[in-house]
Protein backbone atom coordinates (compact mmCIF):
# COMPACT_ATOMS: atom_id res chain seq x y z
CA UNK A 1 0.00 0.00 0.00
CA UNK A 2 1.45 3.37 -0.97
CA UNK A 3 1.45 6.28 1.51
CA UNK A 4 -1.28 7.95 -0.52
CA UNK A 5 -3.44 4.82 -0.45
CA UNK A 6 -2.89 4.50 3.28
CA UNK A 7 -3.98 8.10 3.83
CA UNK A 8 -7.05 7.63 1.66
CA UNK A 9 -7.98 4.49 3.53
CA UNK A 10 -7.45 6.13 6.91
CA UNK A 11 -9.61 9.09 5.99
CA UNK A 12 -12.27 6.77 4.60
CA UNK A 13 -12.41 4.94 7.91
CA UNK A 14 -12.86 8.24 9.74
CA UNK A 15 -15.62 9.39 7.40
CA UNK A 16 -17.51 6.13 7.67
CA UNK A 17 -17.04 6.03 11.43
CA UNK A 18 -14.83 2.95 11.64
CA UNK A 19 -12.59 4.41 14.33
CA UNK A 20 -11.03 1.10 15.34
CA UNK A 21 -9.79 0.44 11.83
CA UNK A 22 -8.52 4.01 11.60
CA UNK A 23 -6.64 3.64 14.88
CA UNK A 24 -5.12 0.34 13.76
CA UNK A 25 -3.95 1.96 10.56
CA UNK A 26 -2.46 4.93 12.40
CA UNK A 27 -0.27 2.49 14.31
CA UNK A 28 1.64 2.08 11.07
CA UNK A 29 2.08 5.81 10.53
CA UNK A 30 5.39 7.57 10.90
CA UNK A 31 5.31 11.06 12.39
CA UNK A 32 5.12 12.79 9.03
CA UNK A 33 2.24 10.54 8.06
CA UNK A 34 0.37 11.56 11.20
CA UNK A 35 0.85 15.18 10.22
CA UNK A 36 -0.44 14.42 6.77
CA UNK A 37 -3.39 12.54 8.26
CA UNK A 38 -4.28 15.61 10.34
CA UNK A 39 -4.20 17.77 7.25
CA UNK A 40 -6.41 15.26 5.45
CA UNK A 41 -8.90 15.58 8.30
CA UNK A 42 -8.81 19.39 8.09
CA UNK A 43 -9.42 19.28 4.36
CA UNK A 44 -12.21 16.72 4.68
CA UNK A 45 -13.82 18.84 7.38
CA UNK A 46 -13.74 21.80 5.01
CA UNK A 47 -15.43 19.75 2.30
CA UNK A 48 -18.15 18.59 4.67
CA UNK A 49 -18.68 21.99 6.28
CA UNK A 50 -19.48 23.50 2.90
CA UNK A 51 -22.74 21.58 3.10
CA UNK A 52 -23.62 23.70 6.11
CA UNK A 53 -21.89 27.03 5.68
CA UNK A 54 -21.53 27.39 1.95
CA UNK A 55 -18.74 26.99 -0.61
CA UNK A 56 -15.17 28.18 -0.36
CA UNK A 57 -14.23 26.66 2.99
CA UNK A 58 -10.45 26.83 3.32
CA UNK A 59 -10.08 28.45 -0.09
CA UNK A 60 -11.12 32.05 0.22
CA UNK A 61 -14.61 31.95 1.69
CA UNK A 62 -15.64 35.11 3.53
CA UNK A 63 -16.94 35.46 7.05
CA UNK A 64 -19.18 32.73 8.33
CA UNK A 65 -22.89 33.24 9.01
CA UNK A 66 -22.85 33.86 12.76
CA UNK A 67 -26.37 32.67 13.42
CA UNK A 68 -25.73 29.46 11.58
CA UNK A 69 -22.47 29.01 13.46
CA UNK A 70 -24.23 29.54 16.78
CA UNK A 71 -26.78 26.90 15.82
CA UNK A 72 -24.02 24.53 14.73
CA UNK A 73 -22.13 25.01 17.98
CA UNK A 74 -25.28 24.44 19.97
CA UNK A 75 -25.77 21.14 18.18
CA UNK A 76 -22.16 20.17 18.84
CA UNK A 77 -22.57 21.04 22.50
CA UNK A 78 -25.74 18.99 22.78
CA UNK A 79 -24.38 15.93 21.03
CA UNK A 80 -21.12 15.88 23.01
CA UNK A 81 -22.24 16.91 26.47
CA UNK A 82 -21.51 13.50 27.97
CA UNK A 83 -18.14 13.00 26.29
CA UNK A 84 -15.19 12.58 28.67
CA UNK A 85 -12.80 14.29 28.63
CA UNK A 86 -15.03 17.13 27.67
CA UNK A 87 -14.75 18.54 24.21
CA UNK A 88 -12.85 21.77 23.64
CA UNK A 89 -15.75 23.66 22.13
CA UNK A 90 -13.72 26.79 21.55
CA UNK A 91 -11.25 24.75 19.51
CA UNK A 92 -14.15 23.45 17.42
CA UNK A 93 -15.44 26.97 16.81
CA UNK A 94 -11.92 28.16 15.99
CA UNK A 95 -11.49 25.26 13.57
CA UNK A 96 -14.72 26.05 11.73
CA UNK A 97 -14.13 29.79 11.59
CA UNK A 98 -10.55 29.24 10.46
CA UNK A 99 -11.95 27.84 7.22
CA UNK A 100 -14.13 30.91 6.73
CA UNK A 101 -11.87 33.92 6.69
CA UNK A 102 -10.16 33.62 10.08
CA UNK A 103 -7.20 31.29 9.53
CA UNK A 104 -5.28 32.91 12.40
CA UNK A 105 -7.59 31.19 14.87
CA UNK A 106 -5.64 27.96 14.47
CA UNK A 107 -2.22 29.56 14.42
CA UNK A 108 -1.72 29.81 18.15
CA UNK A 109 1.55 28.55 19.57
CA UNK A 110 1.17 25.42 21.60
CA UNK A 111 -1.80 24.14 19.65
CA UNK A 112 -1.12 24.36 15.98
CA UNK A 113 -3.32 23.08 13.25
CA UNK A 114 -1.62 19.71 13.26
CA UNK A 115 -1.68 19.33 17.01
CA UNK A 116 -4.00 16.94 18.74
CA UNK A 117 -6.38 19.66 19.97
CA UNK A 118 -7.22 21.05 16.57
CA UNK A 119 -7.05 17.72 14.75
CA UNK A 120 -9.68 16.57 17.21
CA UNK A 121 -11.67 19.76 16.69
CA UNK A 122 -11.68 19.38 12.91
CA UNK A 123 -12.68 15.76 13.25
CA UNK A 124 -15.53 16.71 15.58
CA UNK A 125 -16.86 19.09 12.94
CA UNK A 126 -16.39 16.46 10.24
CA UNK A 127 -18.20 13.80 12.24
CA UNK A 128 -21.09 16.13 13.00
CA UNK A 129 -21.53 16.89 9.32
CA UNK A 130 -21.33 13.24 8.32
CA UNK A 131 -24.05 12.40 10.81
CA UNK A 132 -26.20 15.25 9.55
CA UNK A 133 -25.67 14.23 5.91
CA UNK A 134 -25.59 10.41 5.63
CA UNK A 135 -24.89 10.77 1.94
CA UNK A 136 -21.36 11.83 2.86
CA UNK A 137 -20.71 8.64 4.80
CA UNK A 138 -22.18 6.64 1.93
CA UNK A 139 -19.85 8.32 -0.54
CA UNK A 140 -16.52 8.68 1.24
CA UNK A 141 -14.64 8.57 -2.05
CA UNK A 142 -16.20 11.89 -3.02
CA UNK A 143 -15.10 13.49 0.23
CA UNK A 144 -11.59 12.04 0.01
CA UNK A 145 -11.12 13.17 -3.60
CA UNK A 146 -12.28 16.70 -2.86
CA UNK A 147 -10.21 16.84 0.29
CA UNK A 148 -7.08 15.93 -1.61
CA UNK A 149 -7.91 18.55 -4.26
CA UNK A 150 -8.16 21.12 -1.50
CA UNK A 151 -4.84 20.01 -0.04
CA UNK A 152 -3.30 20.46 -3.48
CA UNK A 153 -4.74 23.97 -3.55
CA UNK A 154 -3.19 24.71 -0.16
CA UNK A 155 0.12 23.38 -1.39
CA UNK A 156 0.24 25.10 -4.75
CA UNK A 157 -2.13 28.00 -4.32
CA UNK B 1 2.96 38.11 40.13
CA UNK B 2 1.06 35.44 41.89
CA UNK B 3 3.25 34.60 44.79
CA UNK B 4 0.55 34.70 47.32
CA UNK B 5 2.81 33.78 50.19
CA UNK B 6 5.03 36.78 49.88
CA UNK B 7 5.16 38.67 53.12
CA UNK B 8 3.67 42.09 53.69
CA UNK B 9 6.34 44.24 52.18
CA UNK B 10 4.47 46.88 50.27
CA UNK B 11 4.57 50.53 51.05
CA UNK B 12 1.01 51.33 52.03
CA UNK B 13 1.21 54.70 50.37
CA UNK B 14 2.11 53.01 47.15
CA UNK B 15 -0.77 50.65 47.46
CA UNK B 16 -3.28 53.38 48.03
CA UNK B 17 -1.95 56.22 46.01
CA UNK B 18 -4.35 55.67 43.17
CA UNK B 19 -7.32 54.80 45.23
CA UNK B 20 -10.18 57.20 45.19
CA UNK B 21 -11.29 56.43 48.70
CA UNK B 22 -10.24 59.33 50.91
CA UNK B 23 -9.48 57.41 54.08
CA UNK B 24 -7.06 54.86 52.71
CA UNK B 25 -4.00 57.07 52.67
CA UNK B 26 -3.50 56.80 56.37
CA UNK B 27 -3.79 53.18 57.22
CA UNK B 28 -3.92 50.77 54.31
CA UNK B 29 -2.01 47.62 55.15
CA UNK B 30 -3.29 45.16 52.59
CA UNK B 31 -1.79 42.10 54.17
CA UNK B 32 -3.33 42.84 57.51
CA UNK B 33 -6.69 42.75 55.90
CA UNK B 34 -7.50 39.36 57.27
CA UNK B 35 -7.11 40.63 60.78
CA UNK B 36 -10.05 42.28 62.47
CA UNK B 37 -10.32 45.88 61.30
CA UNK B 38 -9.79 47.24 64.81
CA UNK B 39 -6.39 45.56 64.92
CA UNK B 40 -5.15 47.07 61.74
CA UNK B 41 -4.00 50.45 63.03
CA UNK B 42 -4.06 50.51 66.80
CA UNK B 43 -2.17 53.77 67.02
CA UNK B 44 -5.20 55.60 65.79
CA UNK B 45 -7.34 54.21 68.58
CA UNK B 46 -5.18 56.01 71.12
CA UNK B 47 -6.47 59.40 70.05
CA UNK B 48 -8.01 61.44 72.88
CA UNK B 49 -11.65 60.69 73.38
CA UNK B 50 -12.64 64.34 73.51
CA UNK B 51 -11.42 65.12 70.02
CA UNK B 52 -13.41 64.44 66.93
CA UNK B 53 -13.68 60.72 66.34
CA UNK B 54 -11.08 59.30 64.05
CA UNK B 55 -12.10 58.21 60.63
CA UNK B 56 -13.58 54.76 60.78
CA UNK B 57 -11.18 52.00 60.02
CA UNK B 58 -11.53 50.59 56.55
CA UNK B 59 -13.29 47.33 56.29
CA UNK B 60 -11.39 44.38 54.92
CA UNK B 61 -13.37 44.78 51.71
CA UNK B 62 -12.31 48.41 51.40
CA UNK B 63 -8.69 47.52 52.01
CA UNK B 64 -8.81 44.76 49.45
CA UNK B 65 -10.50 47.04 46.98
CA UNK B 66 -7.76 49.62 47.45
CA UNK B 67 -5.17 46.97 46.68
CA UNK B 68 -7.09 45.65 43.69
CA UNK B 69 -7.48 49.15 42.31
CA UNK B 70 -3.82 49.99 42.78
CA UNK B 71 -2.86 46.78 41.03
CA UNK B 72 -5.31 47.44 38.21
CA UNK B 73 -3.96 50.95 37.83
CA UNK B 74 -0.44 49.61 37.43
CA UNK B 75 -1.54 47.00 34.93
CA UNK B 76 -3.63 49.35 32.85
CA UNK B 77 -0.83 51.92 32.75
CA UNK B 78 1.82 49.40 31.86
CA UNK B 79 3.81 49.63 35.10
CA UNK B 80 5.03 46.06 35.17
CA UNK B 81 7.20 46.28 38.27
CA UNK B 82 4.48 47.87 40.34
CA UNK B 83 1.88 45.42 39.05
CA UNK B 84 4.07 42.47 40.00
CA UNK B 85 4.71 43.88 43.45
CA UNK B 86 1.05 44.51 44.14
CA UNK B 87 -0.06 41.20 42.65
CA UNK B 88 2.20 39.46 45.13
CA UNK B 89 0.16 40.99 47.94
CA UNK B 90 -3.11 39.56 46.73
CA UNK B 91 -3.37 36.53 48.93
CA UNK B 92 -5.09 33.24 48.44
CA UNK B 93 -7.94 34.39 50.68
CA UNK B 94 -8.64 37.27 48.31
CA UNK B 95 -8.39 35.22 45.14
CA UNK B 96 -12.09 34.87 44.46
CA UNK B 97 -12.81 38.42 45.54
CA UNK B 98 -10.13 39.65 43.16
CA UNK B 99 -11.56 37.53 40.39
CA UNK B 100 -14.97 39.09 40.87
CA UNK B 101 -13.36 42.54 40.90
CA UNK B 102 -11.62 41.69 37.65
CA UNK B 103 -14.79 40.41 36.02
CA UNK B 104 -16.58 43.62 36.97
CA UNK B 105 -13.77 45.83 35.66
CA UNK B 106 -13.51 43.71 32.53
CA UNK B 107 -17.24 43.77 31.95
CA UNK B 108 -17.32 47.53 32.32
CA UNK B 109 -14.52 47.89 29.78
CA UNK B 110 -16.32 45.59 27.35
CA UNK B 111 -19.63 47.42 27.72
CA UNK B 112 -17.91 50.76 27.24
CA UNK B 113 -16.37 49.58 24.00
CA UNK B 114 -18.96 47.29 22.51
CA UNK B 115 -22.16 47.61 24.49
CA UNK B 116 -23.75 44.53 25.94
CA UNK B 117 -24.46 42.99 22.54
CA UNK B 118 -21.21 43.21 20.59
CA UNK B 119 -21.20 43.02 16.82
CA UNK B 120 -19.58 39.66 15.96
CA UNK B 121 -17.49 41.33 13.28
CA UNK B 122 -16.14 43.81 15.83
CA UNK B 123 -15.29 40.92 18.13
CA UNK B 124 -13.61 39.04 15.29
CA UNK B 125 -11.49 42.12 14.60
CA UNK B 126 -10.57 42.36 18.28
CA UNK B 127 -9.66 38.68 18.31
CA UNK B 128 -7.39 39.08 15.32
CA UNK B 129 -5.68 42.11 16.89
CA UNK B 130 -5.12 40.17 20.09
CA UNK B 131 -3.75 37.25 18.12
CA UNK B 132 -1.30 39.46 16.22
CA UNK B 133 -0.15 41.13 19.42
CA UNK B 134 0.27 38.02 21.55
CA UNK B 135 0.94 35.27 19.01
CA UNK B 136 4.57 34.85 20.00
CA UNK B 137 3.95 34.37 23.65
CA UNK B 138 5.44 31.13 24.80
CA UNK B 139 3.78 28.12 26.19
CA UNK B 140 3.83 27.95 29.96
CA UNK B 141 6.58 25.70 31.20
CA UNK B 142 6.34 25.82 34.98
CA UNK B 143 2.69 25.61 35.87
CA UNK B 144 3.32 24.17 39.31
CA UNK B 145 5.38 27.06 40.67
CA UNK B 146 2.82 28.26 43.10
CA UNK B 147 5.56 29.18 45.55
CA UNK B 148 7.72 31.13 43.19
CA UNK B 149 7.41 33.94 40.78
CA UNK B 150 6.59 32.33 37.44
CA UNK B 151 7.67 35.42 35.58
CA UNK B 152 11.41 34.87 35.90
CA UNK B 153 10.91 31.13 35.60
CA UNK B 154 9.17 31.59 32.30
CA UNK B 155 11.68 34.12 31.13
CA UNK B 156 14.48 31.67 31.81
CA UNK B 157 12.70 28.73 30.28
CA UNK B 158 11.67 30.34 27.06
CA UNK B 159 13.21 32.43 24.38
CA UNK B 160 11.12 35.57 24.06
CA UNK B 161 10.14 36.57 20.58
CA UNK B 162 11.25 39.99 19.36
CA UNK B 163 9.26 42.65 21.09
CA UNK B 164 8.08 40.38 23.84
CA UNK B 165 10.50 41.54 26.49
CA UNK B 166 10.05 45.14 25.48
CA UNK B 167 6.37 45.17 26.33
CA UNK B 168 5.85 42.58 29.04
CA UNK B 169 2.92 44.34 30.64
CA UNK B 170 0.68 43.34 27.79
CA UNK B 171 2.10 39.87 28.02
CA UNK B 172 -0.12 37.00 28.90
CA UNK B 173 2.07 34.34 30.37
CA UNK B 174 4.48 36.53 32.25
CA UNK B 175 2.05 38.79 34.05
CA UNK B 176 -1.02 36.71 34.48
CA UNK B 177 -0.96 37.25 38.23
CA UNK B 178 -3.17 34.53 39.48
CA UNK B 179 -2.60 31.68 37.15
CA UNK B 180 0.18 29.59 38.54
CA UNK B 181 -1.27 26.91 40.69
CA UNK B 182 -3.76 25.18 38.49
CA UNK B 183 -2.69 25.83 34.95
CA UNK B 184 -2.48 22.73 32.86
CA UNK B 185 0.95 21.42 32.08
CA UNK B 186 -0.12 21.44 28.47
CA UNK B 187 -1.61 24.91 28.58
CA UNK B 188 -1.02 26.58 25.27
CA UNK B 189 0.26 30.05 24.72
CA UNK B 190 -2.13 32.86 23.99
CA UNK B 191 -5.24 31.51 22.26
CA UNK B 192 -7.07 34.59 21.07
CA UNK B 193 -10.45 32.95 20.75
CA UNK B 194 -10.43 32.37 24.50
CA UNK B 195 -10.16 36.12 25.04
CA UNK B 196 -13.07 36.60 22.66
CA UNK B 197 -15.02 33.93 24.49
CA UNK B 198 -14.66 35.81 27.78
CA UNK B 199 -16.00 38.95 26.12
CA UNK B 200 -18.97 36.97 24.89
CA UNK B 201 -19.31 35.34 28.30
CA UNK B 202 -20.05 38.70 29.95
CA UNK B 203 -22.43 39.59 27.14
CA UNK B 204 -24.95 36.84 27.61
CA UNK B 205 -23.03 33.72 26.56
CA UNK B 206 -21.97 32.77 30.06
CA UNK B 207 -21.43 29.14 29.07
CA UNK B 208 -18.03 30.16 27.72
CA UNK B 209 -16.78 30.76 31.26
CA UNK B 210 -16.82 26.99 31.63
CA UNK B 211 -14.59 26.48 28.61
CA UNK B 212 -11.63 28.44 29.95
CA UNK B 213 -9.73 27.32 33.05
CA UNK B 214 -10.30 29.76 35.90
CA UNK B 215 -6.57 30.22 36.30
CA UNK B 216 -6.25 31.43 32.70
CA UNK B 217 -9.13 33.89 32.79
CA UNK B 218 -7.30 36.83 34.43
CA UNK B 219 -4.59 36.79 31.78
CA UNK B 220 -7.12 36.95 28.98
CA UNK B 221 -9.16 39.65 30.69
CA UNK B 222 -6.08 41.82 31.17
CA UNK B 223 -5.10 41.29 27.54
CA UNK B 224 -8.52 42.55 26.42
CA UNK B 225 -8.49 45.50 28.82
CA UNK B 226 -4.99 46.47 27.73
CA UNK B 227 -6.25 46.41 24.16
CA UNK B 228 -9.28 48.55 24.90
CA UNK B 229 -7.95 51.03 27.46
CA UNK B 230 -5.29 53.58 26.63
CA UNK B 231 -2.37 53.29 29.07
CA UNK B 232 -2.32 57.08 29.42
CA UNK B 233 -5.70 56.92 31.14
CA UNK B 234 -6.06 59.74 33.69
CA UNK B 235 -6.74 59.40 37.40
CA UNK B 236 -10.22 60.81 36.87
CA UNK B 237 -11.02 58.32 34.13
CA UNK B 238 -9.68 55.49 36.22
CA UNK B 239 -11.72 56.57 39.23
CA UNK B 240 -14.84 56.56 37.06
CA UNK B 241 -14.06 53.10 35.72
CA UNK B 242 -13.49 51.77 39.22
CA UNK B 243 -16.67 53.36 40.46
CA UNK B 244 -18.69 51.92 37.59
CA UNK B 245 -17.08 48.52 38.08
CA UNK B 246 -17.82 48.64 41.79
CA UNK B 247 -21.49 49.24 41.09
CA UNK B 248 -21.42 46.30 38.75
CA UNK B 249 -19.64 44.17 41.34
CA UNK B 250 -22.28 45.04 43.92
CA UNK B 251 -24.93 44.07 41.41
CA UNK B 252 -23.16 40.77 40.76
CA UNK B 253 -23.14 39.95 44.47
CA UNK B 254 -26.76 41.06 44.88
CA UNK B 255 -27.89 38.92 41.96
CA UNK B 256 -25.87 35.96 43.16
CA UNK B 257 -27.28 36.38 46.67
CA UNK B 258 -30.81 36.43 45.36
CA UNK B 259 -30.13 33.36 43.25
CA UNK B 260 -28.71 31.50 46.24
CA UNK B 261 -31.63 32.56 48.40
CA UNK B 262 -34.07 31.48 45.75
CA UNK B 263 -32.32 28.15 45.32
CA UNK B 264 -32.17 27.60 49.07
CA UNK B 265 -35.84 28.45 49.40
CA UNK B 266 -36.68 26.03 46.67
CA UNK B 267 -34.71 23.27 48.38
CA UNK B 268 -36.27 23.96 51.75
CA UNK B 269 -39.76 23.96 50.37
CA UNK B 270 -39.17 20.81 48.39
Amino acid sequence: MTPEQRQREHLTYLITGDLTAAADLREQFADHSRTSAAEHVRAAAAVCLEFRFGPGAGRGAGAIDRDELAAFMSEIRQSNHDIKPSLDLLAVEAAVRSLYGEPHLVESPGIDVFGDAFASAFYTALRHQVRAHPWLAANPGYVVDRARQLMMFWLLG
Amino acid sequence: MSDNRTGPSADPNTVTQTDSQPDTQTHAQPDTANAAPQQAAPQQQAAPQQTAPADPQPTARETHTALFRAHATARLRGDTAEALKLAAQIGEAQRISHHVFLIALFTQAVYDEFGDRPDPDDLAALTERLHRRHRHQPQRRNPSHSDSDPGPALAAATAPAPGFAAAPITGFATVSDTDTATASANAPGFVAIRAEALVRAVCGESQWFNEIPLAEQPGYMWAVMNELIDPSITDTELAQRFSDADELRTEIFRTAGEAITAATGTEESA
